[in-house]
C-alpha cells in the first residue's frame, strides 16, 4: 500500500518537474511574434474600417444622385415648419401675389427668353454630370492607389521577415557557443561535487 | 456576430507552443523557427478557426505538428545532439535542471515524446490530445502514464537540484 502511494508521489513530482522546467522562448521571439500578430490585427482593423467607410460613401453618392439627400433635407425642413405652425411659433405662409412668371399658360407658349433658360438649365445639368463623373474617377484612382500601397507594404514586410530570419541564424550561432560553455560548466560542476564528496568522506573517516 | 479571436492572448500561447515544439525537437533556433512558422500560418488561417472544434491552443498545436513534420522533411537531423539551450535565465542551477529534463525527454521514442510535449509542454488535456492524435482518452492516459514511468528514473537523481548534493541526515555523521 505504502509503495503505491510512494509511486504516486514520485509521478506527481516528475509531472511537476516536467512543467516547471519546460523550455521557455526568448523574450525577443515572444515580442516579435506578438508584434506580428498585433500588426496584422491593426492592418485588418483599418481595412474593415475602410470598407465600411467606402460603403457609406457609395450609399451617400447613390442617394445624392437620385436627389435623396435634397428630398430628406426638404422633408426635415417641412416637418420643422409644420411643427412651428402647429405650435403657433410662426404663421402659415400666405401668397402675397399670384405668380404670373411661372404659369401653365406661359409654359405652353415659349418665347426666346424661355428657350435661353432651358439651354442654361441643360448647361448646368451637363456641368453637374461632369462633376459627378470626375468625383467617381477620383474615387476609383484613390482605391487603386490604396491597393498599390498595401501591396508594396506587404512586400516590404516580407523583406523584414527575411532580415529577421538572418539575425536569428546569427543568434543561433551565439547560442551554440553558449550551449558548449554551459556543458563545460556542468562537467566542471560534477567534477567539483565529486571532489567535495571525496574530501568529505576522508574528513568523516578522520573524525572516527 | 463577433467571433472570438484565437490569437487574443498571444504571449501565453507562444510560450505553450514553444514548450511543445522544444520538447519535440529540442530547445533552440529550430524550435524558434517552427514556432514562428506556426504563428505565421495561424495568422494566415485565423479566419478558419472554429471555436466549436476546440480551444485555440489545441488548434495551434495541430498547426505546430504539421510545421514540425515539414521542418523534418526539409532537413533531417541537422543538429547532432538535438539539444540546445535557450538563453532565458543566467542561473547555472536552472540551466542544469533544464538540461537534465531535455536529456530525459530526448531519450523517449517519438510517440511518447509527442504525448509528453502535448501534456506537459502545451498543457493540453488527455481528451484534447486524443482528438489531435486520433486516439481515445484512455489510450492517451495509459501511454502518458507509461512515458512518465520511463522518465521518472531519469529525472530522480537530480530531483533536489544542487541543494541536495550534500545529504542533510547522514547515518554515522557526528
Amino acid at each position: 500500500m505504502g509503495r503505491f502511494w510512494r509511486g504516486r508521489d514520485r509521478s506527481k513530482e516528475a509531472e511537476s518537474r516536467l512543467r516547471a522546467d519546460r523550455p521557455e522562448p526568448r523574450q525577443e521571439l515572444v515580442r516579435r511574434i506578438t508584434g506580428e500578430i498585433r500588426g496584422h490585427h491593426r492592418r485588418f482593423g483599418t481595412l474593415r474600417l475602410g470598407i465600411a467607410a467606402g460603403f457609406t460613401a457609395m450609399l451617400l453618392v447613390a442617394l445624392a444622385a437620385f436627389g435623396g439627400l435634397g428630398f430628406a433635407a426638404s422633408s426635415v425642413a417641412q416637418a420643422a415648419k409644420a411643427t412651428a405652425v402647429a405650435m403657433n411659433i410662426i404663421s402659415p405662409a400666405t401668397p402675397k401675389h399670384f405668380d404670373t412668371q411661372n404659369s401653365s399658360a406661359r409654359n405652353q407658349y415659349q418665347g426666346p427668353e424661355q428657350c435661353r433658360d432651358k439651354a442654361t438649365e441643360k448647361y448646368h445639368r451637363g456641368l453637374q454630370a461632369a462633376q459627378k463623373k470626375y468625383k467617381k474617377n477620383v474615387a476609383r484612382a484613390k482605391t487603386q492607389y490604396k491597393k498599390n500601397v498595401a501591396r508594396a507594404k506587404a512586400q516590404s514586410w516580407k523583406k523584414v521577415t527575411r532580415a529577421k530570419a538572418q539575425s536569428l541564424t546569427n543568434v543561433a550561432y551565439a547560442k551554440t557557443q553558449y550551449k558548449r560553455d554551459v556543458a563545460r560548466a556542468k562537467t566542471q560542476y560534477k567534477k567539483n561535487v565529486a571532489h567535495v564528496k571525496t574530501q568529505d568522506k576522508a574528513d568523516l573517516a578522520a573524525c572516527r | 456576430m463577433l467571433r472570438r479571436d484565437p490569437l487574443g492572448n498571444p504571449e501565453e500561447l507562444i510560450r505553450l507552443v514553444y514548450a511543445y515544439v522544444a520538447y519535440r525537437i529540442g530547445d533552440g533556433p529550430e524550435a524558434e523557427d517552427v514556432t514562428s512558422n506556426t504563428f505565421e500560418r495561424a495568422i494566415r488561417y485565423r479566419g478558419r478557426y472554429d471555436r466549436a472544434r476546440g480551444e485555440p491552443i489545441a488548434w495551434l498545436i495541430g498547426i505546430a505538428r504539421r510545421c514540425i513534420s515539414d521542418a523534418r522533411s526539409l532537413q533531417k537531423d541537422e543538429s547532432p545532439d538535438g539539444l540546445d539551450i535557450a538563453v532565458t535565465r543566467d542561473f547555472e542551477e536552472d540551466m542544469i535542471r533544464r538540461l537534465d529534463v531535455a536529456a530525459a525527454i530526448a531519450s523517449l521514442d517519438d510517440r511518447d515524446r509527442e504525448l509528453v510535449a502535448m501534456r506537459y509542454g502545451a498543457d493540453l488535456t488527455a481528451r484534447q490530445i486524443g482528438e489531435l492524435v486520433g486516439a481515445n482518452t484512455n489510450t492517451v492516459e495509459v501511454a502518458l502514464h507509461r512515458a512518465l514511468a520511463r522518465l521518472r528514473p531519469l529525472l530522480e537523481p537530480l530531483g533536489g537540484g544542487l541543494s541536495s548534493a550534500r545529504p542533510q541526515n547522514r547515518p554515522g555523521a557526528l
